[in-house]
């Protein structure tokens, strides 16, 4: 349960700073950790992955990661680290021929660590504490980008771990995360058939099953708007999510309703986010904001590509 | 020879098509819906907080004289607050609804609290002027359905209270039968004169924990910041549902277990939804503890609370307070054995002991009634002594057990003070098992 | 009279709009969508908000006169009892959630649960409304001028609803019913004391009192199974 919320710009921008603007008005529906999906231009020549270590020895674990990369044959270079007691953060960059998939089993072989995403555009910042918070220490703020979403949460269930906070990366289909608010009460059901056919979970989370099913779909060919239609028939429960992939932002709601979703759009954006204060953050007051309906799935390109 | 008929002539039973089953199949075969009743669930055995005894004092801890010595009692809800809610003793009188009650009920019990200086609370269906009249510390209760509700109500309340549920049939909405929907109590609940009422399982202005938040906030603006705001819920998911009742903001939390009382409940919510109340206690306890909010957050403990020794192992267990709901009513007469009210009894085809039958709204004893004539078998001012007097045990027996355990105040009572008798409540409530000194299965 | 937001927090905004007079006019500026601003207010004075508000704008209103020049979030106006509220733009969920008298007029469209569980009052939506408009209707009456969505009047008691543009598919025992002259005139002045304007043809809809007593009766059950 939480405040979620999204941006789409026009033109390469400062998509940090407005995802942090959104996220600090929704802090009063959930604190208790904050992630941030911001896309940036697709590489043509590598992968960005978003790495997590927690209860570590951080000089040991780097050096483990390096060497089950070096196994794999993967070239990495770390671009980016945050260190705090036995836990931090990372971001490399890895060739963009290496496959996510083995590359996520080599990293999370080593003990405490978790692959947060993978991708030729995203990047995925997650941590405790609200968004200013989480801004202040990663410094979310400065990112620039093309679109991205903000996840607030107030954890209803399970403990409140950065691992099991929302963005969702959908393992491990690269550039694909999903931001959740509300509760899939047959999420048990369709993790089981997902895990028979092979998929892996790092989280007891609905909403991580949500990001795995959604991006099996978009796998197998369906493009997003129909993974999304295809959602709303086999999910039972509440929700409004957030898709993101490289190509833009997509959302759907269920038929109660009973997760808001508001969007606005300006020359220069098109924002999106659970409540109206949200959006005020990032466009002008007096801006004409409406509401998503019911049962309803829409998508909002990218209107910059690489 | 027969073969279900053992040696002395006594009949088998089938411990799955037992005659009762058997007698629900065949009511159902005629009546084509589910089954109801009032009162409580019927089910069999499970843990209870009967299963757990106290350790007094003996040489390894220091007894206070039973009847000499003193224990404090006192108990505030919202201390921080400009108009905090004060109780002599950790005892409450729980939500129970003008329509689902009488009247002269609501009043008994008004009058009996105010002389304890304890708390009532109002129910489904709003406040009555005379009840907050005869109770000098009152709750008001917010539910789903929104019945009577006005600014009036919740500005002459001294604390509020957010239903979410009821442990007697949690995920659904209050439920009032057609002969209790008298001219009064339809036209303070605006619908017609004798319809089946079915409350809705849902609030209708908010609708997750982020929205109960923002609503939270909007009671206390409209009540100007002055009186606590509690949260009652059924017991389910006790841990996920108290840690997220804690974080929207509320002064305290009353969990009801599945031991809990109503007047009206389908059969099937009574028996099979939510957890026994010792467990739910515990699982609250924990929530709050996980959040650094135990003994901040206020913590009710509800549902098949009877007496004295409940209350105080409820609050071993954890609890700042206890509801007690059905044990007032039963004080005020409740099943009584009167032998002017046996052919009222005999009416509803029971007997005095064995009524349960609050949702016909013919009770013999004039509480779960609109009906004048049977109302007028609850005398208020002999109710509202009987029901202090029971309250008064409670308290001697409740503070019996403090002083016997060496405690000067009955929230000094905690889990180290019980033991378990049973495998079962041992594990469900994380007590010790007596004799073994640990909780089972849980490593040295 | 100016009551700026960005200089108070919502208790003291709400602690001035308490302390006005019948005869006060004032403007609030800068809500920028902000919950629970106005709420409980029992003196007829004009409140006046320029811009956005969040949820349960006036909220337990007992008798002010409210304007909103923007949207409104959340149960707007819940459990009002007197006074009015007029929103020039659109509403989110839930507006009008148990109201009990008064009015409420929304210039705009309507998110889901327009008019839920209303026991009184009147509340009017220029616009269209989304699912669930008028669920568990006590009393009063819900006038929606544009289209209604699915799921109208569901498990209605005694209030009624007008529906003047398309209707969705009715909620579980939702009736259309006949409307007399007196009705229909009685509508329109109505929508014109609103500034609301008048549709070409009205729909009313009532209760079918199919599910008032659940005796499990064949019918009943076909009605629920539909659910």
């Amino acid at each position: 349960m939480c405040g979620l919320a999204g941006i789409v710009l026009k033109q390469p921008g400062d998509v940090g700073q407005a995802l942090v603007a959104m996220g600090t008005a929704l802090v009063h529906r959930g604190g208790d950790s904050t992630g941030f999906a911001i896309y940036d231009e697709v590489s043509a020549d590598h992968l960005t992955v978003s790495l997590h270590a927690v209860g570590v020895d951080t000089a040991a674990t780097r050096v483990e990661v390096d060497a089950v990369l070096a196994a794999a044959g993967i070239r990495g270079e770390l671009m980016e680290s945050l260190d705090r007691d036995a836990e931090f953060f990372a971001r490399y960059r890895v060739s963009v021929d290496a496959d996510p998939a083995t590359l996520t089993r080599y990293l999370e072989s080593v003990p405490g660590v978790t692959v947060h995403a993978v991708g030729r555009a995203l990047t995925v910042i997650k941590d405790l504490g609200s968004a200013a918070q989480v801004d202040q220490v990663h410094r979310v703020g400065g990112r620039r980008g093309r679109h991205g979403t903000v996840h607030c949460r107030l954890a209803t269930q399970g403990t409140v771990d950065v691992d099991a906070s929302h963005p969702f990366w959908a393992r491990p289909f690269p550039d694909v995360s999903v931001v959740h608010h509300g509760h899939i009460t047959n999420s048990e059901r369709l993790r089981r058939l997902l895990c028979a056919r092979g998929f892996t979970f790092r989280t007891d989370n609905d909403s991580e099953t949500l990001a795995v099913y959604l991006a099996d779909r978009l796998d197998q060919g369906e493009d997003l708007e129909v993974a999304m239609a295809a959602s709303l028939r086999d999910l039972d429960g509440i929700f409004t999510y957030l898709l993101a992939t490289a190509d833009g932002v997509g959302v759907a709601r269920d038929r109660w309703g009973a997760c808001p979703l508001v969007v606005a759009e300006t020359d220069t954006m098109i924002a999106f986010g659970s409540e109206e204060y949200a959006l005020l953050t990032v466009v002008p007051e007096g801006t004409r904001v409406r509401s998503i309906g019911e049962e309803a799935v829409l998508v909002w390109k990218s209107t910059v590509t690489s | 020879m027969d073969e279900t008929v053992n040696g002395h002539g006594e009949h088998l039973q089938s411990p799955i098509w037992s005659t009762s089953v058997i007698n629900d199949i065949q009511v159902k075969a005629g009546l084509g819906t589910y089954r109801m009743h009032g009162f409580s669930t019927l089910r069999d055995r499970f843990p209870t907080l009967n299963d757990l005894v106290f350790l007094p004092a003996v040489l390894s801890r220091f007894p206070l004289e039973g009847y000499r010595e003193r224990c404090e009692t006192e108990t505030v809800i919202g201390e921080d607050l400009p108009r905090p809610l004060r109780l002599s003793v950790p005892i409450m009188i729980s939500g129970m609804s003008f329509g689902a009650l009488s009247k002269t009920a609501k009043v008994a019990l008004g009058k009996a609290a105010t002389k304890l200086g304890i708390s009532t609370t109002t129910g489904d269906g709003g406040m009555l002027v005379e009840e907050r009249a005869a109770s000098e510390k009152m709750i008001y209760q917010i539910l789903a359905s929104r019945y009577g509700h006005t600014l009036d109500m919740m500005l002459s309340a001294d604390a509020i209270e957010i239903c979410v549920s009821q442990g007697a049939k949690p995920g659904t909405g209050g439920v009032l039968f057609g002969a209790k929907i008298s001219e009064t109590v339809a036209s303070m609940r605006t619908l017609p004169v004798g319809i089946d009422q079915r409350g809705p399982a849902r609030h209708p202005d908010w609708m997750t924990a982020p929205d109960l938040k923002v609503k939270i906030e909007e009671i206390r603006e409209v009540t100007d910041r002055q009186v606590p705001v509690l949260i009652k819920m059924g017991a389910s998911r006790v841990f996920d549902d108290v840690r997220i009742a804690a974080k929207v903001g509320a002064d305290a939390i009353a969990v009801d277990g599945m031991e809990g009382g109503t007047g009206a409940s389908p059969e099937i919510l009574l028996d099979h939804t939510g957890i026994p109340t010792l467990a739910a206690i515990v699982q609250a306890r924990e929530a709050l503890e996980e959040l650094g909010l135990f003994g901040k957050t206020k913590l009710i403990a509800a549902g098949g609370i009877r007496n004295g020794v409940d209350a105080a192992k409820a609050l071993a267990l954890g609890a700042d307070a206890v509801y007690l709901g059905t044990s007032v009513l039963i004080a005020l007469g409740c099943n009584a054995p009167r032998s002017e009210w046996a052919d009222n009894y005999a009416a509803l085809g029971t007997s005095a002991g064995h009524c349960y039958h609050c949702h016909t709204g013919l009770c013999p004893a004039g509480i779960a009634t609109q009906d004048p004539e049977l109302e007028a078998h609850l005398d208020v001012e002999e109710g509202a002594d009987r029901v202090y007097n029971f309250l008064s045990s409670m308290v001697l027996e409740m503070t019996m057990l403090a002083k016997a355990c060496g405690k000067g105040d009955v929230h000094s009572l905690d889990t180290s003070d019980l033991r378990a008798l049973s495998l079962d409540a041992s594990l469900m409530a994380k007590i010790p098992l007596a004799g073994l000194d640990r909780v089972p299965f849980q490593g040295s | 009279m100016e009551i700026n937001c960005d200089e108070l927090t919502v208790t003291e905004v709400n602690r001035a709009l308490r302390a006005l007079k019948a005869s006060d006019r004032v403007n609030v500026i800068h809500p920028r969508g902000r919950d629970n601003l106005g709420v409980a207010l029992r003196t007829p004075a004009a409140v006046h908000f320029k811009g956005s508000v969040g949820a349960y704008c006036g909220g337990m209103n007992n008798g002010a006169s409210i304007t909103i020049e923007g949207n409104a979030g959340n149960g707007l106006g819940e459990n009002s009892e007197a006074g009015s509220i007029v929103v020039t733009g659109s509403v989110s969920t839930c507006a009008g959630a148990s109201m009990r008298g008064g009015t409420i007029t929304v210039m705009g469209d309507a998110g889901n649960r327009l008019g839920i569980s209303m026991k009184g009052g009147t509340l009017i939506l220029a616009g269209d409304a989304g699912p669930m408009a008028g669920f568990m209707i006590q009393a009063g009456s819900l006038i929606i001028r544009g289209d209604a969505g699915r799921g109208l009047g569901d498990s209605m008691y005694e209030g009624e609803i007008y529906v003047g543009g398309c209707l969705g598919e009715l909620g579980n025992d939702a009736v259309l019913t006949e409307m007399d002259e007196g009705e229909r005139e009685a509508l329109a002045a109505s929508l014109t004391a609103a500034g609301v304007a008048r549709a070409a043809d009205w729909k009313k809809i009532v209760a079918g009192r199919q599910l008032w007593h659940f005796r499990g009766t064949h019918e009943e059950l076909a009605i629920w199974m539909k659910l």
